[in-house]
């Protein structure tokens, strides 16, 4: 059987986390105007994408894996 | 991961969490592209195999005699038939899975190409714009909202009357710090929240032409309160109140009379002046 992709998916997850995390803790020693602008033009719109993608990537990886343990299934 | 603790920390922290963010995304991607054709593979091997059973069992079928008992191979071949059909919507499945996953790589890339690169471009101007600052010293970056002080001067003048003070040469050896940071309920992080934010928003501010109301609003629009307000670091440093006051001794070094608090920070954020009221006896 092939590997899984779950683990790809988990790992897409957890990469956003991590991004969200980040740009968080950054906004401790830089949060004025400047960043508010930067989240809205760029931040903002990556982090959102970047979680649309995880999402998108979850359902494929589900859909993937399904079909791959109903192969396995088979005799 | 190292504490973010400056403006500068904060810029190179977000540029090096949007780098991660890029190795890490297409990274994955690539992973679950390697995932996806191993499935799709695995599938084309499940088919392949059914088809050559069912093909074979058909075979034997016609092979055998009429006295022979048929019954174990047709219920062989349903069952091989059974299998490939599932293995061939497996497939399916898979293909558009695949093509799924293919899509959203196209699109992450493009997305992270253009956006990232935006993005990065647009720190490292912000941080070409936070050296220019910083090259002309906190006093004289924050100089206009002294009143009709001298373009790029380093002092506050008129009104304010205040000055740049040298954190470096301030002595408060005999009146060290005791009491931990903690007066009127603060904490050594509150400090160092107040002399940052100087630093790095209310300073700058300042010097783009920002009131204390325009700080106030921007409190009431985050709802800030507190300590943690810029209102409040505004008040701090240019306030009459609290401001800080030194006094020049003949060699030199600087006499604290108030601000022992916020200069020990300044000193260990590397913040080399801070506004306030130096007394030349």
């Amino acid at each position: 059987m092939s590997a899984p992709m779950a683990p790809a998916a988990a790992a897409f997850n957890e990469a956003v986390r991590g991004l969200e995390r980040s740009l968080s803790e950054s906004r401790g020693a830089w949060d004025d105007g400047a960043r508010q602008n930067f989240d809205r033009r760029f931040a903002d719109r990556i982090v959102a994408d970047a979680k649309k993608s995880a999402a998108e990537l979850e359902a494929i990886s589900q859909e993937i894996d399904a079909a791959t343990r109903i192969l396995a299934s088979l005799r | 991961m190292s504490e973010v603790r400056t403006r500068d920390e904060a810029l190179a922290s977000v540029d090096r969490s949007l780098a991660q963010w890029f190795t890490a995304a297409t990274g994955v991607l690539t992973q679950a592209g390697a995932a996806s054709s191993a499935a799709t593979q695995q599938a084309d091997e499940a088919v392949r195999r059914f088809v050559t059973k069912a093909a074979a069992l058909e075979q034997l079928l016609q092979s055998l005699g009429p006295q022979d008992d048929r019954s174990q191979v047709e219920r062989d071949l349903a069952d091989a038939q059974a299998s490939l059909q599932a293995a061939r919507n497996a497939a399916q499945r898979i293909a558009a899975a695949s093509q799924r996953l293919s899509a959203l790589t196209r699109s992450q890339r493009n997305s992270l190409d253009a956006l990232l690169g935006s993005a990065r471009a647009d720190l490292s101007k912000r941080g070409c714009e936070l050296g220019s600052y910083r090259a002309g010293g906190v006093a004289g970056a924050a100089s206009s909202a002294g009143g009709g002080t001298a373009p790029g001067g380093g002092h506050w003048t008129g009104g304010n009357g205040l000055s740049r003070v040298d954190v470096a040469a301030a002595d408060f050896g005999d009146n060290p710090i005791l009491d931990g940071f903690t007066k009127g309920g603060t904490t050594r992080a509150d400090y160092r929240w107040a002399v940052q934010t100087w630093d790095e928003v209310v300073g700058p501010g300042v010097a783009r032409g920002m009131s204390r109301e325009d700080f106030e609003a921007r409190d009431q629009a985050r709802g800030a309160t507190g300590f943690r307000r810029t209102a409040g670091v505004f008040d701090m440093f240019l306030g009459d109140a609290d401001r800080l006051r030194v006094t020049r001794r003949p060699d030199g070094s600087l006499d604290v009379t108030n601000g022992r608090h916020r200069l020990e920070i300044a000193r260990e954020l590397g913040i080399k002046s801070l506004p306030g009221e130096v007394i030349d006896p």
